[in-house]
């Protein structure tokens, strides 16, 4: 049986874990009043690997009429598409107020990586200063790069701001902006003994070893393995912060040495 | 001299490698100019990929770089560093 969400309220970044249903026989989106991107991006994740052991998977839609019609803002209802499934989720409304920046969305057919980065400018830049630009369009490369190179497969995109309690007009340089990149390929320690350059013990290790400076899967390339911690290192300098999850192990970091253990 | 101009937005190996692909497998004797004056973001990646793919796999005399901002500058020299091939990457200074 697969891996769904089922039954939850909130699907956030903070409760998705604990409403992963091991032996799901739908994705039960019934009584979800709220979600963010990493829920979301979680959700479409878990989808896109069950979809391989359980072709023609249910997908229940919230009965929230709000909630239906945020997440089909959210890009969900066309990725549902994408996928071949079939629900009653309303079209997307063209007068989003969500703060969807870029709805959810697959790195691949959104033209690759260099299409994601102009996007990804253009719909931040009235958002978020200059450098917190700069730095979440940098990592957004990195974050992509490695996803679509090590995984083996597709990755899901989003971003959304909350913007900032001054309303009004753009641009908001106090607003926060919530990028999430998933991907169901096969892991960062999988990725890592593949090539046997480095060996660590299990999925909680892959994520400090990958957070390392110059670590990396790929043999005979001394120069390779900068992105994640390069990406770190950006987001701590600006108060971020940066989750990285492969299986079910996860790291979430305020700065670099609580992140990697050390 | 050989110019390569980067794209306005440059972040992957993919984009490095494609830059490079025309350019001759040996560059000794020559030196490359790397123009980033239209570069609006870069990532590490990409300016890691152009070290590897001009002063390590061709062995061009150097890698000059113009137009770059300080963070493409110093991605450009950690770059170089890890690869060894520093006193072969040419900054100019900022206009």
């Amino acid at each position: 049986m697969p891996t769904l969400p089922a039954s939850a309220r909130a699907l956030t970044i903070a409760t998705f874990d604990s409403h992963l249903d091991p032996l799901a026989a739908r994705c039960d989106l019934e009584n979800l009043q709220f979600i963010d991107a990493y829920g979301l991006v979680g959700t479409a994740s878990a989808l896109r690997a069950a979809l391989d052991e359980t072709p023609g998977l249910r997908v229940v839609p919230p009965a929230n009429t709000n909630s239906a019609a945020h997440l089909a803002n959210m890009g969900f209802r066309a990725f549902l598409d994408e996928c071949g499934l079939s629900t009653n989720l309303p079209a997307r409304s063209a007068a989003s107020v969500s703060g969807v920046v870029v709805p959810l969305r697959s790195a691949q057919l959104a033209g690759g990586d260099q299409a994601l980065s102009h996007l990804l400018w253009a719909q931040l830049r009235d958002h978020v200063d200059a450098q917190v630009l700069e730095a979440v369009t940098e990592g957004v490369w990195e974050i992509v790069g490695n996803a679509l190179e090590h995984s083996g497969v597709d990755a899901q995109v989003m971003a959304q701001v909350y913007r900032s309690t001054a309303g009004g007009q753009p641009p908001h340089h106090d607003d926060r902006v919530q990028v999430v990149i998933g991907d169901v390929g096969r892991g960062i320690h999988a990725s890592f003994k593949a090539t046997g350059v480095r060996d660590p013990a299990d999925e909680r290790e892959a994520i400090h070893v990958a957070l390392e400076y110059l670590a990396t899967s790929v043999p005979d390339d001394p120069g390779r393995g900068q992105g994640l911690f390069t990406t770190m290192e950006q987001v701590i300098g600006l108060q971020g912060r940066m989750t990285i999850r492969t299986g079910m192990r996860w790291s979430r970091s305020t700065e670099p040495a609580e992140a990697t253990g050390r | 001299m050989i110019r390569v101009e980067t794209p306005d937005h440059a972040g992957s190996r993919d984009q490095a490698r494609a830059l490079t692909a025309t350019l001759p497998a040996d560059l000794q004797g020559e030196t490359v100019l790397l123009d980033c004056s239209e570069l609006v973001v870069g990532a590490p990646s990409f300016f890691d990929e152009m070290v590897k793919q001009v002063l390590t796999l061709r062995r061009a005399d150097a890698l000059e770089i113009s137009g770059a901002r300080d963070r493409a500058r110093d991605l450009l020299e950690r770059a170089a560093n890890n690869r060894s091939v520093r006193e072969r990457l040419r900054i100019a200074a900022p206009a």
